[in-house]
């Protein structure tokens, strides 16, 4: 066999061996995730307290609490990204303003979750004198934005110019051409964008343990400490008790899971709105 | 009320028809627009792309621009209803009247100018909304139009775009379902329902099959009774068979204007005579 059909095996072999060194290490993350959590999956886990140690119990009280700060933490990045999303794509491409934004964005979204906490413990914390869920959201909120932000942009980028140029041309102001042309254009990608993040802030647990801290009680008040699956979860795991072992390995399914449903949401939601339009 | 509208010129004419022939010919002869001493740069300091335009654009009759690739035509009709001005370092300088006023001037009122000089691209550019919607969009950006209005309005521009018979069961419909001719005779509805003065069209069939460019082409001809229209076109027979005065341009310069007939038969300057034999461009 000539040296380069060699060359060619060899190099296209390895590849196949990385892909699938990566897709071992994800199945059995996945296999023993779900070989463990499923045996503490139960009725129970949605509708009982966090338990003391060694007694029975459910994750009730972290489930709502993740929703509220995981919802709350979206509500305040999704208007905040969109907006500065579109003012990046709607600027200048030689704005030296836009380049440093788009460029501490950047840093921003790949800055490590533990250093987003820190910083809102010692603004929102440490001034308000408490742990409490509007932090915790907070601190969520910090994190989610930059995706959304530049998901935005780069979404409305794609936007045609001729379209645009359309809506001026019919005698829109630039703001109706973007919240009726643009918007409307670019919509399924933004919120792709919007669940990613939803996706993304969903299972942090470093930024919650300085800002909503955890709670063992059902509350719903966002003034003080707020249950949170990440955090019962890591709690849980550390713990030596092997009832607080299995609610961890339910938690961490449960969390998967949810993560899983977003993105699946995340790529068909976008298809399905496009063709419910062609469908009418 | 359609009836109405249409024999009322058609009776002012034929009341000149009785005068001399002369009045008659100034009368229709009237340019709507005017472009004087037109430089335009596309950056502030750099080489002008259009270089000292003198032009008229004759009430009710279809004026063509052609010449080769790069030679300046779209951006010439893209300075007629301020379009440019979307991208802030690029500049116009001297005068374009509509109606006797500067249009290029500090102060204009860049959505009313623009709902007054219509413009059809190249592509179709349906919005991402119903086709009734698509209508209706600059009605309602000009506002003071009740919604009965409105639908008066659309159908008729529908109808005048020959677009009626095909999508009054799907009005409600998404823009995007229909075919590439529909859809730009349906850019040309949305323009006309705002009835504008002049409608600008850049290679409007440029995009198009065959039958969906002559469809166009006719409608454009019947366009011609009611708005002004200025059209790029690569096509020459195009330009032949629809408009009534043509420009030529050639790098940034407006070489000869004058009408259709006579620049295709007798062009005067020998870079046009050269252009529309084929042998270059």
């Amino acid at each position: 066999m000539p040296v380069r059909k060699l060359k060619n095996y060899a190099f296209i072999g390895f590849c196949i061996f990385c892909a699938l060194f990566g897709l071992v290490v994800l199945a059995s993350v996945l296999y023993s995730l779900v070989g463990k959590g499923i045996s503490g999956m139960g009725l129970h886990i949605f509708t009982e307290l966090t338990p003391g140690p060694g007694s029975p119990g459910g994750l009730k009280n972290a489930i709502i609490g993740s929703l509220i700060l995981t919802g709350l933490g979206i509500l305040i990045a999704a208007p905040l990204g969109v907006l500065a999303g579109t003012w990046l794509s709607e600027s200048d491409k030689s704005s030296k303003i836009a380049e440093m934004l788009r460029f501490l964005n950047g840093m921003l979204m790949s800055a490590p979750s533990i250093l987003v906490g820190l910083f809102v413990y010692k603004v929102v914390v440490v001034t308000t004198g408490s742990f409490s869920g509007w932090a915790g959201a907070t601190a969520l909120a910090i994190l989610a934005l930059p995706i959304i932000v530049s998901t935005t942009e780069e979404m409305l980028r794609l936007v045609p110019t001729t379209l645009k140029e359309a809506g001026s041309g019919l005698g829109a102001p630039r703001w109706r051409v973007i919240t009726q042309l643009c918007y409307r254009a670019a919509g399924p990608g933004i919120i792709t964008g919007i669940l990613l993040s939803v996706a993304r802030i969903t299972g942090e647990t470093a930024p919650l343990l300085f800002t909503a801290l955890n709670s063992n009680f059902m509350s719903t008040d966002l003034d003080k400490p707020m249950a949170n699956l990440p955090v019962t979860i890591y709690q849980y795991a550390m713990s030596p008790y092997e009832s607080w072992n299995e609610l961890a390995w339910a938690g961490a399914l449960l969390i998967t899971v949810f993560i899983l449903i977003i993105n699946i949401l995340a790529t068909v939601l976008p298809r399905w709105i496009k063709a419910r339009k062609a469908a009418k | 009320m359609n009836m109405n509208i249409a024999t009322a010129p058609a009776a002012t004419e034929s009341l000149t028809d009785l005068n001399t022939d002369s009045t008659l010919a100034e009368d229709i002869l009237h340019p709507r627009m005017e472009v004087k001493d037109l430089s335009f740069y596309y950056n502030k300091g750099s080489e002008p792309a259009l270089k000292e335009i003198n032009m008229p654009i004759y009430n009710n009759k279809v004026t063509a621009l052609i010449g080769p690739s790069g030679c300046g035509k779209s951006t010439l009709l893209r300075t007629m209803n301020r379009i440019f001005d979307l991208y802030g370092n690029q500049g116009a300088e001297g005068e374009i009247l509509l109606d006797n006023e500067n249009i290029l001037q500090r102060g204009v009122d860049l959505n009313d100018l623009r709902s007054k000089v219509g413009m059809v691209f190249q592509k179709p550019t349906p919005f991402p909304m119903s086709i009734y919607d698509n209508i209706t969009f600059g009605l309602k950006m000009r506002g003071g139009m009740s919604k009965p209005e409105m639908a008066i309005r659309a159908k008729k521009a529908l109808k005048r775009a020959h677009l009626w018979k095909e999508v009054k069961d799907k009005l409600h419909a998404d823009a995007s379902s229909l075919s590439g001719g529909q859809q730009q005779r349906l850019c040309i509805a949305r323009t006309i329902a705002l009835q504008p003065e002049v409608i600008l069209m850049d290679e409007p069939t440029s995009a198009l099959d065959p039958l969906a460019t002559s469809a166009i082409e006719e409608l454009i001809t019947e366009l011609r009774e009611k708005y002004t229209i200025v059209i790029v076109t690569h096509n020459m027979q195009q330009a032949m068979r629809i408009s009534d005065y043509t420009g030529f341009m050639y790098l940034g310069e407006l070489v000869e204007f004058d009408e259709t007939s006579k620049i295709f038969k007798d062009a005067a300057n020998q870079k046009t005579r050269d252009y529309i034999a084929g042998d270059f461009g």
